[in-house]
């Protein structure tokens, strides 16, 4: 037996559980590796819950945010009243630094804003289920799967410095022209009408792995296209199984037998959670959908996408469809239909509650865009790929940037292969610089000031290369400039240039 | 015409909020067409029939040795008639000349005389020979020749001596002729010959020159192989004119059928065939439409040829005397003999003969009811027909090509318009009448323009454009010879009335459209062909710009409806009707800015604040701002930066922050420097502004401002600063008013402060 991997850990506990002796364990909801011993995992939250106490006489509205030891670093989140988040990963001598604190508080929102989208908060799953079995089934079905796609990718990629021109649960947008933008909103509409008000009640439209328009607000577009970038973008659905359609999903679902039947039955005849009478079960019964389960979805022959991770009906007839939850406008269960054309991806959302009971509408959807809106979409597909400036398009010659949006989630970046063209050196500068920056937007947004927070800083760094951010209230600008010979004086210049030219002059120094 | 006239200046003169409330059910008449009463009626004793002289518009009534004629205006009909004393009492036809001075008329098979009516000058002219019977004559503007005549052995051109004392043989075009058939609207006459008269020869006499267009055969189908179809009458052939394209409509009795032919300048195409249901069939022309009044079932069936020619854009409904109070009222004056009791009463036996055998229709809206000595005019009933249609987008694009009566097309189309929305119509149907409004105003706007552009230009383009045919169209764009024919175009058209030229503008630019067309989509047959009717169309936009010069710039009503018009009276009463949710009208507006972005128009701001505001009424934050993201970085930019839109901006962002940031940067973007200013100084914001004002070099905000926003922040430091830039910055600052108050305000406070 290998011993335990134990270079990344994650935990959730809940602070307002398990309050008298011996009922610690009754705190974790989460703990990765699941194989840790109790000793262990009890040791890591205990250590936890006594720095937040403790920090929290400082500051209670923020209180930690990161243990920094020689071996470790632990980095805390606290994503809902009560709820915290510990991220433990180990130092490596050959990777050097871990990076910036909020990048990798980032990717525990960016989990947890993940699993609201699917499960709901935890919070409401606690209180539907006290047992809180539900948690963590739900927690347990979710975020290895999660930590899988984040670390494996490439060895902690998010933990490399190239995060420094990169903004993590944030949106990359197609730049269109006028009339294209009309286009696309214009069919997003007409979309939507053909199935009757209050049918479709959100569209999310990528090319490729870039958004082109929702109608979500931010943050629940935030989520539902992390997601489809993961998931659901024809660089991400399965092609191994190409051919394959329902019916292969299906005779899998079937040969995996009563497991999936009673558990598919479960989440079909509630739509809530499961009673709190279930939940004495033991969790492995309930069917719990995985949703970031790799190779789940295949794109079927009509162009639409499905999935078994959500199991499939009592017949065993077809695959469920699956629902999110949204937190930012309705509070509300969609279900969730993908149409697929080329490199156009349509993400669609029903809400249940105009669904008659038990009724999936996604079959009506699925017949009536075939025959309506088929031909439009599949004409914006032509005219988007036709406009799309390819992998390079948001490249600007002399600045490796980025620009990031925070009222609307959206940021703006050199492509990946040109921020790596920048030394090593001047990567880690910036995230220098980030992490003060961080520290010092930490520190204003406790003080509470109305007005909003503006900042400019320009560094030279050991190459002689220009680190350039300029804040003003939620638009962020950070220019990495590696041309050795200029000023500051002309670094400046360049900033406002770039800033007139590419952000509307919003980051003009006046 | 008349009419027409009275309802535009009644419709004007409503208030703007009626503009758009026109009830689409309209008269509620079981008809699609109508003739206004009262019509134009005559009183002349001993009168055996009526003449309707096209090329001069005028009715002629021979009684006895006099010729009565009144022209026909709608507009002058109590006036006495002109009276000529004819030398020979027998009239087979008469024509005026185009100028209205001189009257041809046709005495006997061999004999045609001529009067000049303000020399007195007569003077007769025999035929050539015995053997060559004259068939008609009749005026044309063509260079070459004045007068022709029709006669058995084909045509005879003769030009005026220049005393106007005789006319003189200019030219001969010898063909076997059975009868023919002319209308001045067209220039073209059509020559029938052969067993069955069913060989057509055509000549179009136009200002352009004469243009001998391809022989053809009228397409007869064989029924029954023993039936041998009788040979056509002239009854059965008619040249309609329609949106200035010439065609051929032919009857074919045996096969119930009706042929359409379009004549090209090389070629005469067949269009298709349209069912007829009536023994006897007769057309007119109203606006465009082509009206088959189906003479045995006292019906009539629309078609618009720009339509789908093979179903009637109407159920087949009667003709339908309207008499309307109000417009009789206006319409006739009291001394008016048509007005009278008496008269009215007559009406009862007049509307029993519609359809009547007495009627005759003369080119291209005329009846004649030779009977009663009545004439009418056809109308149609937009109303009638907007409320009987049900294909939206179709009625919209036949109510966007209407010229005659515009302003009421206009404010149909958006009651339409209103009514779709109201009704939540699918939006793809939306979608499309949007369509068919933009691309119509887009037209309205490039043949504006086109018809501004010079006359050398306009030509020169022509020719690259006929460079440009392809092969295979077969046309040739010829060089008309226009210039020349200016001056003798003017000469007889420049002395008709107001309404006239009016009318010629509005046909003209049917015409000028769709040659813009050929210059910008060389490859379409429709465009190409325009020519028979180019040399023509051109001179009189020159004339009515003579004429009526605030006319060619471009007030005429037109159907088209510009954005700003969609604006007011469509989205706005809409929205204040609040009977449709926003997300609706939004969604509409949306369709309609991306099809007026498609046709290149401009969206005005009020379209896109309402847009931002019914999308903030639904709280859809997210959207406005994916809507607004300016220029070139984050861009799904759908609605356009400008001052209004950022003053709507920032008023949502009352209750949602970044937009109001949104609407800030906007301002600034625009260099509202004031605006700007104004904003942050009440965010607080002193020292930013104060870098902003120096930069932008704004000295619209006095340093008083200043001053006492930092005075009134009791924040020492900031009112030094303030003082400090103004020292700085403010010439001679030192000697105001200002200084002395706030250098004592600056003192205390460090008193204080001590």
């Amino acid at each position: 037996m290998s011993e335990l991997d134990t270079s990344v850990q994650l935990c959730i506990f809940d602070t307002s559980r398990g309050q008298s002796d011996g009922q610690e364990l009754d705190k974790i909801l989460f703990f990765y590796p699941s194989e840790s011993p109790f000793s262990a995992q009890l040791s890591l939250i205990g250590l936890g819950e006594g720095i937040i106490t403790f920090t929290k006489m400082f500051s209670p509205n923020a209180p930690c945010d990161i243990i920094d030891t020689e071996k470790r670093s632990h980095v805390f989140f606290q994503p809902e009243p009560d709820i915290w988040m510990i991220l433990v990963i180990e130092k490596r001598k050959e990777s050097g630094e871990l990076g910036r604190t909020r990048a990798l508080q980032a990717i525990l929102m960016e989990a947890h804003g993940l699993f609201t989208l699917f499960y709901g908060s935890i919070r409401a799953l606690l209180l539907n289920s006290p047992s809180g079995d539900v948690a963590r089934s739900c927690l347990q079905a979710f975020l290895p799967d999660y930590i899988s796609d984040v670390m494996t990718v490439k060895r902690l990629s998010m933990l490399s410095s190239h995060s420094g021109l990169q903004e993590r649960g944030t949106i990359q947008m197609m730049a269109l022209d006028r009339s294209t933008a009309l286009e696309v909103q214009s069919v997003v509409d007409l979309l939507q009408s053909w199935f009757g008000s209050g049918r479709i009640h959100h569209t999310l439209l990528l090319f490729q792995d870039l958004l082109v328009s929702t109608t979500l607000p931010p943050e629940d577009a935030a989520h539902l296209y992390t997601y489809a970038r993961m998931r659901l973008i024809p660089a991400a659905i399965s092609t191994s199984s190409g051919g394959h359609s329902l019916k292969k999903v299906l005779s899998r679902a079937n040969s995996s037998s009563v497991h999936l039947k009673a558990s598919a039955s479960d989440i079909t005849a509630a739509g809530q959670r499961p009673s709190p009478a279930d939940s004495s079960n033991h969790h492995s019964q309930f069917f719990t959908p995985r949703p970031l389960q790799h190779d789940k979805w295949w794109r079927d022959n009509d162009g639409f996408l499905v999935t078994d991770a959500w199991g499939v009906d009592a017949q065993g007839m077809s695959a469920i469809t699956p629902t999110v939850w949204l937190q930012q406008s309705s509070q509300e269960r969609m279900k969730l239909v993908a149409y697929q054309h080329k490199q156009l991806t349509v993400v669609m959302l029903i809400s249940v509650m105009h669904l008659a009971p038990n009724a999936d509408g996604s079959h009506v959807l699925r017949n009536q865009v075939l025959e309506k809106a088929s031909n439009k979409l599949n004409a914006l597909e032509d005219r988007l790929s036709k406009e799309w400036g390819g992998i390079n398009a948001n490249h600007v010659p002399g600045y490796r940037y980025l620009y990031v949006d925070y009222d609307s989630r959206v940021s703006k970046a050199s492509p990946a292969g040109k921020i790596a063209t920048l030394t090593k050196d001047s990567l880690l500068s910036l995230d220098k610089v980030r992490s003060e920056i961080d520290i010092a937007k930490g520190r204003c947004d406790g003080s509470g000031e109305a007005q909003p927070y503006e900042l400019e800083t320009c560094v030279r760094t050991r190459s002689n290369a220009w680190v350039v951010v300029r804040i003003r209230g939620n638009h962020e600008l950070y220019l990495v400039l590696e041309r050795a010979s200029e000023t500051l004086l002309l670094t400046a210049e360049a900033t406002e240039k770039f800033s007139r030219r590419h952000c509307d002059g919003i980051f003009a120094s006046d | 015409m008349k009419v027409d006239v009275i309802r535009n200046t009644m419709a004007s003169s409503s208030s703007s909020s009626q503009f758009v409330r026109r009830n689409i059910a309209g008269s509620g008449a079981l008809s699609h067409v109508y003739i206004q009463y009262p019509p134009f009626r005559f009183n002349v004793p001993d009168s055996s029939r009526m003449i309707y002289d096209d090329g001069s518009r005028s009715l002629l009534v021979p009684s006895g040795n006099k010729m009565f004629s009144w022209p026909v205006t709608w507009q002058s009909h109590s006036d006495t008639p002109n009276i000529i004393i004819l030398e020979n009492s027998h009239v087979l036809t008469a024509r005026f000349s185009l100028d209205g001075k001189i009257l041809a008329v046709q005495n006997s098979d061999y004999e045609v005389s001529f009067y000049n009516r303000e020399s007195g000058v007569k003077f007769k002219h025999p035929s050539r020979s015995h053997t060559e019977r004259i068939l008609g004559l009749f005026w044309t503007d063509c260079p070459a020749c004045d007068v022709i005549f029709v006669t058995t052995g084909g045509l005879e051109l003769f030009a005026l001596a220049p005393k106007l004392d005789a006319v003189k043989l200019v030219d001969v075009k010898p063909s076997q002729v059975s009868w023919y058939s002319y209308t001045h609207e067209s220039r073209l006459v059509l020559l029938a010959s052969g067993m069955q008269c069913k060989t057509f020869l055509c000549y179009q006499f136009s200002a352009g020159g004469i243009i001998r267009l391809p022989k053809f055969d009228a397409s007869m189908r064989k029924v029954d192989e023993t039936s041998k179809a009788a040979a056509l009458t002239p009854k059965d052939v008619h040249i309609a004119t329609m949106y200035g394209r010439v065609y051929c409509l032919q009857v074919d009795r045996l096969a119930m059928e009706l042929n359409v032919y379009r004549f090209y300048r090389d070629a005469v195409v067949p269009q298709g065939t349209l069912p007829i249901y009536s023994d006897t069939v007769a057309f007119s022309v109203v606006d465009g439409v082509l009206l088959v009044h189906q003479l045995a079932s006292k019906v009539v069936l629309l078609y618009d040829i720009f339509a789908d020619l093979n179903t009637p854009i109407s159920a087949p409904l009667p003709l339908l005397i309207r008499r309307d109070i109000a417009f009789t009222a206006v319409g006739t004056s009291e001394d008016s003999d048509i007005s009278s009791h008496t008269e009215s009463k007559k009406l009862g036996s007049t509307e029993s003969n519609i359809y009547g055998d007495s009627w005759n229709f003369a080119n291209p809206d005329i009846i004649l009811d030779q009977e009663n000595g009545i004439l009418w005019k056809i109308h149609l009933d937009l109303e009638a027909l907007a409320a009987s249609s049900s294909n939206v987008p179709s009625l919209l694009a036949f109510l966007q090509r209407r010229k005659l009566d515009a302003l009421l097309a206009k404010q149909l189309s958006m009651t339409v318009l209103h009514a779709i929305i109201i009704e939540r119509r699918p939006l793809s149907l939306i979608s499309e009448a949007m369509d068919v409004v933009n691309k119509s105003y887009s037209q309205f706007l490039r043949t504006r323009a086109a018809s501004t552009i010079t006359r050398q230009q306009a030509t020169r383009s022509q020719v690259s454009a006929s460079g440009n045919q392809p092969a295979h169209n077969r046309v040739t764009v010829e060089k008309d010879t226009s210039q020349s024919s200016i001056t003798t175009d003017v000469t007889p058209e420049a002395s008709g009335n107001v309404e006239k030229s009016l009318e010629d503008l509005s046909l003209s630019e049917a015409k000028s459209s769709s040659s813009v067309n050929a210059l910008e989509e060389g490859q379409e047959v429709d465009g190409t062909v325009e020519d028979t009717h180019k040399s023509m169309t051109s001179d009189t936009i020159e004339i009515s710009k003579n004429v009526l010069p605030s006319i060619a710039q471009g007030n005429v009503t037109v159907s088209a409806i510009s954005p700003e018009e969609m604006h007011f009276h469509v989205f706005v009463l809409i929205n204040d009707e609040m009977e449709v949710e926003a997300s609706f009208l939004a969604a509409s507006i949306i369709q309609y800015m991306q099809s007026a972005v498609t046709e290149k128009l401009k969206v005005p701001a009020e379209i896109q604040v309402l847009l931002i505001d019914l999308l903030a009424r639904e709280k859809r934050y997210g959207e406005i701002m994916h809507f607004v993201r300016t220029k070139s970085f984050l861009v799904v930019q759908v609605v356009d930066p400008s001052k209004e839109v950022a003053k709507q901006l920032l008023q949502i962002g009352k209750s949602y922050h970044p937009i109001f940031m949104l609407g800030l940067n906007m301002l600034r973007q625009l260099s509202f420097h004031g605006e700007y200013l104004s904003e942050i100084l009440q965010q607080g914001r002193l020292l930013e502004a104060l870098r902003y004002a120096r930069q932008n070099r704004v000295e619209a905000v006095p340093p008083s401002t200043f001053l006492e926003l930092a005075a009134a922040s009791h924040d020492r430091q900031k009112l030094a600063c303030v003082m400090r830039f103004c020292l700085d910055f403010v010439p001679s600052f030192e000697t105001t008013s200002e200084y002395q108050t706030y250098s004592a305000v600056l003192n205390q406070q460090k008193l204080v402060l001590a």
